[in-house]
């Protein structure tokens, strides 16, 4: 079944807008964002995980052309706040679909899963190990020896795998998801995001620790 | 001053001053350096070219010369540049390393300058001068309005605009302060330009080049790393980095410090240590050529000071300065997530990279000789000039910038920590919005501290902005859920809101940062110093009310023709007496007259929009079987 | 007593310029009036427009087929000008030589006779 949304008057020349174009049929003029659009709209995506980023770059960059703030300098304050938040919304929403962490938080939130983001600590015990001896290893590390830059690569190296095999996990369980639409399937998704969440960070520690060595 | 007139429609022919909507092509990129300054345009076969004074030269020395009688004009350039020796103490340079920054930030400016800094308002640093209090953003001002007359003399009328760079490192007090300068020298910023994107630009102008590119920008005061992006005429900055103090000047200072150490003055004048920094730079330059030169300083307390140095001698003094670049180098590749051999080019940009040490290093860190085919003391500025012809619509070539904010955004959390909400490298605009919640019960106001800067501590990082969020209503720890949304430009200036989420009374504050200088006080010094300053604003508000005027005309006459069969006969003339009323008002001066139109007009087509909007639910509907609405 | 005018000249080039504009305008065949308005630092300004009609007690000249309409009141302080085009590195225009200028203020656009 199609959608339907009822005209709405464009701010400008109060002509009629179909489905909230983003210019006006009749004066030309740009509209507000559509606020009930998702990303995976804004970049005429269907909404998963898998997401083509050669695809999203490109439309980016058309998106950009059409309704970068460059574009409208020399245009009225209302004109120039629309461009303002178009190109917020594009700019982020490159950024969610081209991070998986972000996009993985990002679906469960359209599926109306809670997502903690707070938490520093994780829930599941057996990680909570692993999350340990991670940081007893980084603890152990003498930066002050010569290969305190090679074994920080190791750590890196270990954890990068680590990474990856997260971010296979959530691709085939948001395929499971879009297949049974299994809401427990979500709950196992979380608890992926919050491991996958935790390396991120733990990288961003050690990249700090690099920068300490120059 | 030669003026070449166009021929006007009849009765339009402008007055003097006059700034017209038609003359948008009067813009112009200034390069504000810390030690040079230029102004381009782009000349009348549509290339970009810096504007040169009347003596035929391009730069203008970034230097202030103010008399210690108050109310005698400032001197500008090459002139104030000779005051420097006799009068270090009334002449300043290099304020741009001043800019939006408090007394505490500036260990190490204070101990090489002449200058009696001290602690202004807002806590920003200021220059005693005899009695007058001077604000780096007075003394930029001064400069960015002699290079506004210097181009109003070339393109033959007043400017409608400028594109101003800042190094892409500034932090948000020091674009602000930038911008402000801007406007008090009473000019529109159409937008502040990070200089390494804005030499890019010149870079990517007939070239066509496409892939990654690396701009090493390493000017008087400030060092700047970019890595762009080009594809298809869309400059994409990947990521920025630097440091906002460091750069030629530096190298000056090294070797004047040498200087002075072996005359063996313990105490030296400050006349004697403006010798040695005009001695330094000359010798800088001069070792870019030779592989050795002499030093002479005619010492004013004691006796004259001669030496050979050579070129190794001097990269030695300044390798460790040099090697400062190597890190945010390596961090920007990352943060674009290349390797040096991914890249397609390394672009040089800034005088200091004159300098042989400094091409050597670029070369070893990116693996590649790089590229100088764009003088790099212009490189800026034309790039600066591009940017503003693409901005007053001059241009339809499709070029564009996207950029970056330079450093991470936050907020100060529990523990003096700082919670990032804008990560350095974003896309800008960009908005983003984060939860916090009360830590104690019935707790009504919470305060909120605004940061930038990488590192982990609040104490580390520079602080923006302070505010307080009143009017939480009182509940139980935690229950609160205050949303604060961090909104930044495409001049990369931030603005904070917050409100309490929970409650019907939801409370928003606005937070612009203000440094030093509030708007207010902008608008009193632009009347004080400029006796055409309320004319200026007039003749802002005025055009204002013009661009929106014809907005609703355009507007108007698309409604009238894409729906006017609506309209019976009379209707059709009501409307069309309101839209010539409206018409008339912009040909005169009244910006207030034509906001009054635009409400008539308004007020009379009310019907008709009505009737097009019945008339475009009728069409929607159509072509739609009733299964769709079920 | 009538005053006599040696009138107003227009350079090949600048006559060439204001043909091209003539029509691009759409309006071959139009004339272009001169005259001086009161505004300004200095007094006066220069007036440069198309003009469709002419006027009554406008003095009419010709030069190189484009034809120049001034009234009587301007003709008074642009008696003897010639009207150039120029071409600078960031402007072009016509610009006008009148020996009756004395003083021109700072910015160029108005004077004083």
């Amino acid at each position: 079944m199609a959608t339907q949304t009822s005209p709405q008057p464009c701010w400008s020349c109060r002509g009629p807008i179909q489905e909230l174009a983003p210019f006006c049929p009749t004066c030309n003029i740009i509209q507000p964002p559509d606020p009930t659009q998702n990303y995976f709209g804004v970049f005429s995506l269907t909404p998963g995980f898998n997401v083509d980023n050669k695809q999203v770059e490109t439309l980016y960059r058309e998106l950009q052309q059409q309704f970068h703030p460059d574009r409208f300098a020399t245009k009225s304050p209302t004109e120039r706040r629309y461009s303002m938040e178009h190109v917020t919304r594009l700019n982020e929403g490159l950024r969610t679909l081209g991070d998986p962490l972000a996009l993985a938080v990002y679906l469960l939130q359209l599926f109306g899963h809670t997502v903690n983001s707070e938490s520093n600590t994780p829930s599941d015990p057996e990680f909570l190990m692993e999350v340990m001896e991670l940081r007893e290893a980084l603890e152990d590390l003498d930066l002050s020896q010569d290969d305190a830059s090679d074994s920080l690569d190791n750590m890196r190296g270990d954890i990068e795998q680590k990474c990856v095999k997260e971010i296979s996990e959530l691709n085939t369980l948001f395929a499971g998801y879009f297949k049974e639409k299994q809401s427990a399937t979500l709950d196992t998704v979380a608890k992926v995001v919050d491991r996958l969440r935790y390396h991120n960070r733990f990288l961003e520690e050690l990249d700090q620790r690099e920068e300490s060595l120059f | 001053m030669d003026v070449l007139l166009d021929i006007a429609e009849p009765g339009q022919t402008p007055k003097p001053h006059e700034i017209r909507l038609e003359d948008q092509k009067r813009v112009v990129g200034i390069d504000l350096g810390t030690t040079y300054s230029l102004v381009a345009a782009v000349d009348i076969d549509g290339m970009p070219a810096c504007i040169a004074d009347d003596a035929g030269s391009l730069s203008l020395p970034s230097v202030v010369h103010y008399s210690s009688e108050p109310g005698r004009e400032p001197i500008t350039g090459k002139k104030a540049l000779e005051y420097a020796i006799n009068h270090p103490d009334k002449t300043v340079a290099s304020a741009k390393r001043l800019m939006g920054r408090g007394l505490e930030d500036l260990a190490d400016e204070i101990a090489h300058s002449s200058l009696a800094l001290e602690s202004g308002e807002g806590g920003m640093v200021q220059i005693a001068v005899g009695s007058q209090h001077i604000s780096p953003v007075g003394v930029a001002a001064q400069i960015l309005k002699s290079l506004k007359e210097r181009a109003q003399e070339a393109l033959g009328g007043e400017l409608h605009g400028a594109v101003i760079t800042v190094p892409a490192y500034f932090d948000d007090a020091q674009r602000q302060a930038t911008k402000d300068a801007g406007r008090l020298a009473g000019l529109e910023v159409l937008r502040l330009v990070n200089e390494p994107t804005a030499a890019a630009l010149a870079y990517g102008l007939d070239q066509g080049r496409e892939g990654m590119y690396a701009i090493y920008d390493l000017g008087g005061g400030t060092f700047d790393i970019s890595i762009l992006k080009l594809t298809k005429g869309v400059f994409q900055v990947m990521s920025t980095g630097g440091n906002s103090s460091l750069g030629g000047d530096d190298f000056d200072h090294k070797l004047a410090d040498l200087f002075i150490q072996e005359i063996g003055d313990n105490n030296p004048s400050a006349a004697l240590m403006q010798i040695c920094k005009q001695e330094a730079r000359r010798v800088k330059e001069q070792l870019t050529e030779s592989e050795e030169t002499s030093v002479n300083i005619e010492n004013p307390n004691g006796e004259n000071y001669n030496r050979t140095i050579t070129r190794v001698e001097f990269n030695d003094l300044i390798k460790k300065l040099i090697r400062a670049t190597g890190l945010p180098c390596r961090r920007a590749m990352k943060d674009a997530g290349l390797s040096a051999d991914k890249l397609q080019g390394v672009v040089l940009v800034g005088g200091s990279t004159r300098v042989p040490a400094v091409r050597e290093f670029v070369t070893e860190v990116f693996k590649q000789e790089p590229l100088v085919d764009v003088d790099p003391d212009q490189v800026v500025a034309l790039g600066a000039a591009h940017q503003a012809d693409l901005l007053s619509g001059n241009r339809r070539d499709g070029m564009l910038l996207l950029d970056v904010t330079p450093l991470s955004l936050g907020i100060e959390t529990m523990g003096e920590l700082v919670e990032k909400i804008i990560p350095r490298n974003s896309p800008i605009p960009t908005a983003r919005a984060q939860e916090f919640t009360t830590f104690k019960d019935g707790q009504t106001a919470m305060a909120i501290h605004v940061v930038q800067g990488e590192r982990e501590l609040v104490s580390e990082c520079r602080s923006l902005a302070r505010f307080e969020l009143r009017g939480i209503p009182p509940m139980t720890a935690g229950a609160a859920r205050i949303r604060v949304t961090f909104q930044v430009d495409a001049d990369g200036l931030l603005t904070v809101s917050a409100h309490e989420e929970t409650t019907q009374i939801s409370q928003s504050v606005m937070v612009k940062p203000a440094y030093g200088l509030s708007d207010g006080e902008i608008e009193t010094m632009l009347r004080d110093a400029i006796a055409h300053g309320a004319d200026d604003m007039m003749a802002r508000a005025f055009n204002e009310a013009k661009v929106d005027a014809d907005r609703v005309l355009a507007a108007s006459g698309a409604a009238l023709k894409h729906d006017g069969d609506l309209l019976s006969e009379k209707e059709l003339k009501k409307v069309k007496a309101a839209m010539l009323k409206l018409w008339e008002t912009t040909q005169g001066k009244d910006h207030e007259a034509i906001n009054q139109a635009i409400r008539d007009l308004d007020r009379d087509t009310t019907f008709f929009a009505q009737r097009r909007m019945d008339r475009g639910v009728k069409s929607s509907m159509m072509g739609h079987s009733v299964d769709d609405f079920s | 007593m009538a005053t006599e005018f040696s009138g107003i000249t227009l350079t090949e080039l600048a006559a060439e310029k204001v043909q091209g504009m003539l029509e691009k305008r759409g309006t071959p065949n139009a004339a272009i009036r001169l005259g001086v308005t009161t505004a300004g630092c200095s007094g006066f300004s220069y007036k440069l427009e198309y003009a469709d009609e002419v006027e009554e007690g406008d003095h009419q000249y010709e030069q190189h087929g484009i034809r120049l309409v001034i009234d009587e009141k301007s003709l008074l302080t642009m008696d003897g000008t010639q009207m150039d085009f120029e071409t600078k590195q960031f402007k072009s225009g016509f610009k006008f030589t009148n020996p009756k200028t004395k003083e021109e203020c700072g910015c160029g656009e108005s004077f004083k006779v």
